[in-house]
């Protein structure tokens, strides 16, 4: 990796966003995730070789988050400092230089209105290279139906908070299996666990952020 | 151990408490282990970020809170008779009210304009400002319950009377269905909090319990161990008074 992929996989890693983000104090006054970017393809750096940059910073900060070494705040500063390489590199991925590894579909099943979890959800996994379209708050069967037709190939993310609400989204999945057998299927949410995906016929549970983005990527080899 | 609130009672039955924000505190220990550093402590930097943001979401508080009491017309092994309506409160929370000779209907809210905040820096891209912002305010909402069970707990006192734990639908085995018929025994839009088809609180940050009262009770260690909630938050958590 040459120094300046260096430096992007570091600022991301360390979650230092921008010059002017006083975050974390030791790299203060230091350029960050951002320059570096704008300095790399400026440079001529090839979008591929940044994105496996960014890449790499995530799957540090991810381990370090599974080896209880970081927790989500630090998680999601990261994923903060990836989304600005990203928007450096929207003009490559438009152009077809560069692909998204897919598309997750994502929202909060119908009558529940709790988004915090699934926007959370949503940054991280965008972060990790992936086209995220977010469906919003109670989405009803048909809007997921509806997306899954509009981005084939994409899996699909489902969040719920209570257990009410958890009955609306068994009733989703099932639908979307009896339509889309193929489509992965992955639930998550505060009542959601192994078991209750299984039962409900979901392809994955994950409890946070970081194994969503596992799970997806084992999903692209 | 806070004063005593003051309470205004409604005509169409119920107590409104008075709940300036000076009485309730944001617990910083809690905020940090909700935030997900158990044992271990934020990172240089992240400290400061947690305790800007917690400071302007507790500003942005608006906290509201009431009762309303109920003679407990029966206990039942699996369920309690409270205004009428039977509460399949399940096992766990039928036995710990045992001795109760009433029970206090709580709801408290910290308001929408919390929840708006985080909403709003989640879509400034700042998730890190939301995640605090949001992780905040629930400990705010669970700060303002705790603050109504110590009103109950020092107003009953007074008259020889003791409190139980707090038990909230959606816990201990309790239904979240239940809510429906939980706000059924209060008035409309009590302390401005709305009960959605799906049994969801507006705002969000809102908590809803019920409190047994009696001669000689007090409030226990939850009894998890009786529990088959393993992911509960709460579990094993000793009381806080
Ligand atoms: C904080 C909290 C509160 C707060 C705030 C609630 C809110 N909605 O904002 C307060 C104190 C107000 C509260 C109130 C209540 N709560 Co509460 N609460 C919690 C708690 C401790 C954390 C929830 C949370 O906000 N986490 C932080 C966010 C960021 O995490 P998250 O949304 O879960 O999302 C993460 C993961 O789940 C995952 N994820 C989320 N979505 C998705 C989607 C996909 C596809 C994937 C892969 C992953 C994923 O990744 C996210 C990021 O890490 C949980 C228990 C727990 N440990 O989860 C109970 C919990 C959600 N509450 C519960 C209940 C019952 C209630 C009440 C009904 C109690 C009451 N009667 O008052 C009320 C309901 C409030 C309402 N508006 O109606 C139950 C719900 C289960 C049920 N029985 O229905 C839980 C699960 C506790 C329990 N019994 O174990 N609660």
């Amino acid at each position: 990796m040459s120094e300046l992929m260096d430096k992007i996989c570091l600022c991301i890693e360390r979650g230092k966003v921008d010059k002017k983000a006083p975050y974390p104090p030791d790299m203060m006054n230091q350029d960050g995730a951002d320059e570096y970017a704008r300095e790399a393809i400026k440079a001529g750096e090839s979008p591929d070789n940044i994105l496996a940059a960014c890449n790499t910073a995530m799957e540090r900060i991810g381990d370090k988050f599974s080896r209880n070494e970081v927790f989500v705040p630090e998680l999601l500063m990261a994923a903060r400092a990836m989304n600005g390489v990203m928007e450096h590199l929207k003009p490559f991925f438009q152009a077809g230089n560069i692909k998204t590894k897919g598309t997750f579909v994502l929202g909060t099943v119908a009558g529940d209105l709790h988004d915090i979890g699934k926007n959370l959800v949503s940054m991280v996994v965008e972060g990790n290279g992936w086209k995220v379209v977010d469906l919003g708050v109670d989405v009803k069967t048909d809007k997921f139906l509806k997306a899954i037709e509009e981005h084939p190939g994409c899996a699909v993310g489902l969040s719920a908070l209570l257990t009410t609400t958890m009955a609306n989204m068994a009733a989703t999945v099932k639908r979307i299996k009896e339509l889309h057998a193929d489509t992965v299927v992955i639930v998550g949410g505060a009542p959601l666990s192994h078991k209750a995906a299984k039962e409900m016929g979901a392809d994955g549970y994950a409890a946070n952020p970081q194994e969503t983005v596992r799970i997806l990527n084992s999903l692209v080899g | 151990m806070n004063p005593l609130l003051s309470e205004h009672l409604l005509t169409e039955g119920g107590v409104i408490l008075d709940l300036p924000s000076n009485v309730v505190s944001l617990d910083a220990v809690a905020l940090t282990r909700a935030l997900g550093y158990r044992d271990a402590s934020p990172p240089a930097g992240m400290s400061e970020l947690i305790s800007s943001t917690a400071e302007e979401i507790f500003n942005l508080c608006e906290f509201r809170a009431g009762y309303r009491l109920f003679e407990l017309e029966a206990l039942e092994a699996d369920g309690i008779r409270i205004g009428g309506q039977y509460f399949r409160t399940g096992p766990i929370i039928s036995r710990q009210l045992e001795g109760a000779e009433q029970a206090a209907v709580m709801v408290c809210t910290i308001g929408a304009a919390p929840e708006a905040r985080s909403a709003q820096m989640i879509k400034e891209k700042e998730p890190v400002l939301g995640f605090i912002a949001d992780t905040a305010a629930s400990v705010l909402a669970e700060q303002a319950a705790e603050t109504v069970h110590q009103h109950l707990a020092l107003k009953l006192a007074a008259e020889g009377l003791g409190v139980t734990n707090r038990f909230s639908p959606g816990y201990c085995g309790w239904d979240v269905q239940e809510q429906h018929k939980l706000f059924r025994l209060l008035p409309e839009a009590f302390c401005c909090v709305r009960l959605q088809g799906s049994a969801f609180m507006q705002p969000r940050k809102s908590i809803s319990a019920i409190i047994g009262i009696g001669k000689g009770l007090q409030r226990a260690d939850y009894a998890c161990a009786a529990c088959a909630d393993a992911q509960c938050t709460y579990r094993k958590k000793k009381p806080t008074s």
